[in-house]
Parts: structure tokens; C-alpha cells; sequence
């Protein structure tokens, strides 16, 4: 899995506690979340597969129900086309 | 002010910048258009620049009579640049500060023996890249690398072009025009993004058109007008806002008639607040909005030198703006500590020539550089404006 390439992003810890923006530079648009996401999506970035991205988050921030919340993201990240599968 | 200027070129100059199908598309704009909502016009800066110009050598096969660095450019490749893990540390530190866009500049960038290493290394961490070239010494080999590690649609080549054929040459010295032809037919062969980028000045103004219609004819999809920095090292300026946009109107009627497949990203008008006062009061009924102009310098965007030295901007390359050398710091330390850099930033200063001007609260005097060029401060707003220009002719 990798970013798709017309998407980039970065996080702002000024902006209400902590953002995550998303551009969506093929629509024109952006999208907003956590620094969780963020994490996650520096970390497909990085070459990290699905498994290790879930034993590092779990470890760093220790969220209830991670593997599910992770995996839920992906799909969304995937569904929205801003990764693609590599392969 | 723009007495010349008939009513039908007002309209269209006014349909070109309202309307984005006309010519213009947003791309990375959008970003920025974003950033300014969201951070700079409240007063927010980001904790990293979101753009970052990496100045990799002051080497270069030219010596175009309008560079601003003409002074400080040299032949000899081995006295310009960091050694390749100087550059793999500053690009992994862009990386880590989320930097979106990498602007690779020169000297020219092709010059540099690690060019190619520098690119993927950069694509490698996706990070989107401009990349300013003379584009002379772009050949086959080049090409295909660019094809494989450029993003068709994001990334692109700049290449400058300021006059076509026989004129070519009156301001790149050293160039050779043919040359640049098979280069810029080899990138679009590619499919490689190419902008074709012409500065405008008061010698060549007249030739806007002839660069418009040569890069029609040989199938590059974008072109850029812009207006010329008046910096100390050129003995060129630029000519009046008035006089160019008349030779802009020529490209724009073209443009609505025939709607030839390239689009127009930028108008080589330097200071588009003067218009638009006049067209307030002479077509009061021509629709026509301006946005605040947020100089990128230090608030979204600064520039790395051949020495990894951090400064606001291309222009403000000198110790007064110094902020740190990327390889003995982290980019979001260097960034909150510029020096000078928060009068960049500073959206509240009233700049006394400006005072009175009916836009200043969307100009905010427009390029600071080109003030402090010609005032050593900041206020004075920037002196290729129509207002302060025909203020200083009346007195």
C-alpha cells in the first residue's frame, strides 16, 4: 500500500489541539483528523505494512479497540482512493 | 492610470483572473489558497514552511541578463554544493517537518553532478517538485529519468523562456535556442509537466505574444508570465503595469477565440490592486475581485542555500534574514527563529507610502523584497507598484 500521488499532507499541532490535513490535489479538497491518522499515514509513507503500523500505534498511543480503529481507517483511506495497493 | 486599457480588454483581463476555466487551474495553488484561509489570514503561521526552494548549486551554463544571483554564480560544479549526504540530510529534515513542495533551483540544478540523486531521493519521501532549469542541458537519458520518478500531473519542469529564436539569446548569454526546442519537444514527447516560464521586462514585453503562440505550436500545456524582480545585479526593469497588460490583452483575445490547449497560469501584471482601483471607478459594472495577497516569504514557504543556509526567500539571501543552517538544526526550530523574519509576518504593520491606497488591506504592499531592495525596509511597499510609480513622476 502506498499514498496515492495526488495526495499530500501534514499535521499542525496549532490547529484545534492537534490536525491532520489531507489535499486531495486530482479533487480539489481537503480533509481534517487526528493525530492518529496522521501517524498511520506517515507510517504507509515509510513502507510500514499493516501489521507493523498496527503494533506501532497500539504501542505509542495505547488506543481501546486499535486493531479494528486501524483497520477501519485503511478502508477508508483505500475506499477514497488516497492509497493504493501496491502489487 | 490604465487610461489605455478599452473596455473590452478589461473584460477579459477580468474574466482571465475570476475565472479558472478560462486558462488558469489551480494545482498546488489550491493548497496555498487553503493555508492563506486557514492559517495566514488569521494571523496563524504553520510550524513548517509548506514549500521549500533547495538553492543545490550556484553553477550555471548561462548568464542571463535579468538573474537575480548573476553575482554569485560561478562554472565550476565542485566549488557550489554540499557533498550527496549533505543533501540526503536536509531533504530526510523536509521530510520530517512535512514539507509538501520541494522547488529545485540553481544556478542550474543540471549542473549539479548529484541532480538525479537529489531528485529520488526527494520523490522518494513524496515530496512534489518544481524543478527550474534553463533546460539546456536536458538530453534522452534525462528525460527518461524524469518520466520515471515525476508524477505526471504534480510534479514539473520550469523552463525559461524570455524571448523566442534570434531574441533568445539578447537574455540568456550563452544560449542556444535550438537546443532548448528539442528539449522542450523531448519533455512533452514525455508526457513530463512542462511550464514555459517568461520574465517580463521592459525589453521584452512587446514579445509576450511570440512565446505565447511558440509554445502553442510545440504542444506545452502551460506557460507563466512574470513580472521581473528588480534587483540591484540587472540593469533591466520592469515596464508599467498599463503598458503590459495591453500586450497581455493581445494573448487574451487570442485565448477566447481559438481556446488552444494550454493553460495560462499566471498574468505578468506585478500588482493587480492598482487595476482593480480603476476599474472600481471607471466599469464600476465589470465584476472583478481581488484576493489578499500573502507574500509566501517566511509564512508558508522559505529558501534553502548552497550551503544549507536558511532565509526567507531567493531574494533575501543575506545575513540580516538569516534563521540557521539545516544541517546543524531541526527545519521547525529554524523556522520559528528567523531573524527579521516576524516583520514577514507581521500583517498589522501600516505602510506609510501605502497609507492612503484603497487596497492596502489586500496588498499589504505586495513583495517586501522589492521594497527592501529599493528602501532597505519593509514599508515603503513594493516600487514596481502603478500608484507609487505615477505618485513619484507627478512630484
Amino acid at each position: 500500500m502506498k499514498i496515492a500521488p495526488n495526495i499530500i499532507f501534514r499535521y499542525e499541532s496549532k490547529i484545534d489541539g492537534g490536525t491532520l490535513f489531507l489535499f486531495d490535489l486530482k479533487n480539489y479538497k481537503t480533509f481534517r483528523g487526528s493525530i492518529v491518522e496522521y501517524k498511520i499515514l506517515k507510517y504507509i509513507q515509510d513502507n510500514k505494512d499493516k501489521e507493523e503500523i498496527i503494533n506501532r500505534i497500539e504501542n505509542e498511543f495505547g488506543i481501546e479497540d486499535c486493531k479494528n480503529k486501524i483497520i477501519s481507517f485503511l478502508k477508508y483511506l483505500e475506499e477514497n482512493k488516497f492509497v493504493i495497493k501496491e502489487g | 492610470m490604465f487610461d489605455n486599457i478599452t473596455r473590452r480588454e478589461a473584460e477579459l483581463f477580468a474574466k482571465f483572473k475570476t475565472s479558472y476555466e478560462f486558462g488558469s487551474e489551480p494545482g498546488f495553488r489550491f493548497v496555498l489558497d487553503e493555508y492563506n484561509d486557514m492559517f495566514l489570514d488569521k494571523g496563524i503561521i504553520p510550524e513548517t514552511p509548506i514549500q521549500v526552494g533547495l538553492n543545490i548549486t550556484s553553477a550555471c551554463n548561462l548568464r542571463c541578463k535579468h538573474c537575480s544571483r548573476i553575482d554569485k554564480l560561478n562554472s565550476d560544479v565542485k566549488e557550489s554544493s554540499l557533498f550527496m549526504h549533505d543533501w540526503e540530510n536536509i531533504i530526510e529534515k523536509l521530510y520530517d517537518g512535512d514539507v509538501l513542495q520541494v522547488f529545485i533551483t540553481g544556478g542550474e540544478p543540471f549542473m549539479h553532478p548529484d541532480i538525479k540523486s537529489i531528485i529520488k531521493s526527494i520523490k522518494e519521501r513524496n515530496m512534489l517538485i518544481g524543478l527550474l532549469t534553463n533546460g539546456l542541458l536536458i538530453d534522452e537519458s534525462i528525460a527518461e529519468f524524469l518520466k520515471t520518478f515525476f508524477t505526471s500531473k504534480f510534479d514539473y519542469i520550469q523552463l525559461s523562456m524570455d524571448s523566442v529564436y534570434e531574441n533568445y539569446n539578447n537574455f540568456r548569454n550563452g544560449g542556444d535556442f535550438n537546443r532548448l526546442i528539442k528539449t522542450i519537444d523531448l519533455l512533452v514527447k514525455k508526457d513530463i509537466r512542462t511550464h514555459v516560464t517568461m520574465v517580463v521586462t521592459d525589453s521584452n514585453y512587446k514579445q509576450m505574444f511570440d512565446v505565447y503562440r511558440f509554445c502553442i505550436e510545440h504542444n506545452v500545456r502551460y506557460i507563466k508570465f512574470m513580472s521581473l524582480f528588480e534587483h540591484p545585479s540587472t540593469n533591466l526593469k520592469f515596464p508599467r503595469d498599463d503598458v503590459v497588460l495591453k500586450e497581455f490583452c493581445k494573448i487574451l483575445e487570442h485565448y477566447e477565440k481559438y481556446k488552444p490547449n494550454i493553460k495560462i497560469l499566471s498574468e505578468p501584471v506585478a500588482l493587480i490592486y492598482p487595476f482593480a482601483i480603476w476599474l472600481r471607478k471607471k466599469y464600476p459594472e465589470i465584476k472583478f475581485t481581488t484576493g489578499k495577497h500573502v507574500c509566501p516569504a517566511a509564512n508558508s514557504s522559505c529558501e534553502i542555500s548552497i550551503d544549507g543556509n536558511v532565509y526567507p526567500c531567493a531574494y533575501l539571501e543575506n545575513s540580516k534574514f538569516y534563521a540557521g543552517n539545516i544541517l546543524y538544526g531541526e527545519l521547525r526550530e529554524i523556522w520559528s527563529k528567523g531573524v527579521n523574519w516576524e516583520k514577514l509576518r507581521d500583517r498589522t504593520i501600516e505602510r506609510y507610502e501605502c497609507i492612503n491606497c484603497d487596497e492596502k488591506e489586500k496588498c499589504y504592499g505586495a513583495c517586501p523584497a522589492m521594497s527592501y531592495y529599493k528602501y532597505s525596509n519593509f514599508n515603503n511597499g513594493d516600487s514596481r507598484c502603478i500608484i507609487l510609480r505615477e505618485s513619484k513622476e507627478v512630484v
